[in-house]
């Protein structure tokens, strides 16, 4: 087992003990779940909840994790799932067996409309190895409160916060979450 | 009648006074201690700092023939910032970039602690 896996061990065991707690302190910052997938430690996926009080609020994203082999010298590779319209509407009426209902665009302006990517310093030139996978979600968390329209990845979106435009911004994320969520399959 | 009687005399004042009010039979002190800097666990491999390093702490041969040759043991070193991380640990990152990983001011280190 590699220094890499074993960190990665580490970390896997402190996260499910702490959600397994009914009242812990990783799910008042935003994570509703985290965990590998099963093809072993390098892939990872999560689910965050929209902060309190930002037009994100209670809805939910998944996002992906790529671990490269040299974590954590290197940052996980981190973006939001995100599908195109038609999946998403074949999503909507399969009524999925999931019980949670999830949003699968983010109009964001540091996130890719299209790809889901995100821009965030940590994850990049700012990453250090003292950040895990629970505290760079965290940090993703707290981007969606927090945008940084001076660097955007979606122009549209920061325009509206160029503008002071809060209400136009506020409004576009409510129609994003209304038409763009499904019930997950449980086959995530 | 009345001189018989059992009366309470105060006693004698100034005897009373020389003898010890309380005495200290044990006395049992108790310390705790820390270590003098900032983390006690590597922010890096996560394994706390007295012990080895996540790659020698899991190396069957660690003690024998560790990762260098000249250190049979997994060394720490202190950053002037007083953060520290194990020796091997640290060596590894700043090869990436030359910053301390808790407070990203440049590293440099302070001392190195063997034990």
């Amino acid at each position: 087992m590699s220094s890499t896996e074993k960190r990665l061990l580490k970390e896997y065991r402190a996260v499910q003990k702490e959600l397994a707690e009914k009242r812990s302190s990783i799910r008042d910052t935003g994570i509703v779940d985290l965990h590998p997938l099963e093809d072993g430690l390098f892939r990872w996926s999560a689910v965050i909840k929209g902060p309190d009080q930002s037009p994100f609020e209670n809805a939910l994203w998944r996002l992906e994790i790529d671990i490269p082999t040299n974590y954590p010298l290197d940052p996980p590779q981190i973006k939001f799932v995100v599908f195109g319209e038609e999946k998403i509407r074949q999503m909507q009426r399969k009524t999925g067996s999931g019980t949670r209902k999830v949003c699968y665009k983010m109009p964001h302006p540091n996130v890719n409309f299209k790809t889901g990517e995100i821009c965030l310093d940590i994850l990049q030139q700012k990453w250090s190895p003292a950040w895990t996978l629970q505290s760079a979600l965290v940090a993703i968390v707290v981007l969606l409160a927090n945008p940084e329209p001076l660097s955007p990845l979606n122009i549209d979106m920061a325009n509206l916060l160029k503008c002071d435009d809060m209400t136009a911004y506020r409004d576009l994320v409510h129609y994003y979450i209304a038409k763009y969520s499904a019930y997950e399959s449980n086959d995530v | 009648m009345a001189d018989q009687m059992d009366i309470d005399l105060p006693a004698p004042a100034p005897q009373q006074a020389k003898k010890k009010r309380f005495e200290v039979k044990k006395w049992t002190a108790v310390a705790f201690w820390t270590w003098d800097q900032n983390n006690e666990t590597c922010a890096i491999c996560r394994n706390h700092l007295m012990e080895p390093c996540i790659d020698c702490g899991n190396n069957p041969n660690f003690g024998a023939n560790s990762r260098t040759a000249t250190h049979t043991k997994c060394p720490r070193a202190v950053g002037v910032c007083n953060h520290s991380f194990h020796l091997h640990c640290i060596d590894t990152w700043i090869q990436k970039r030359n910053s301390c990983p808790l407070d990203n001011s440049d590293w440099s280190i302070k001392d190195i602690l063997k034990d």
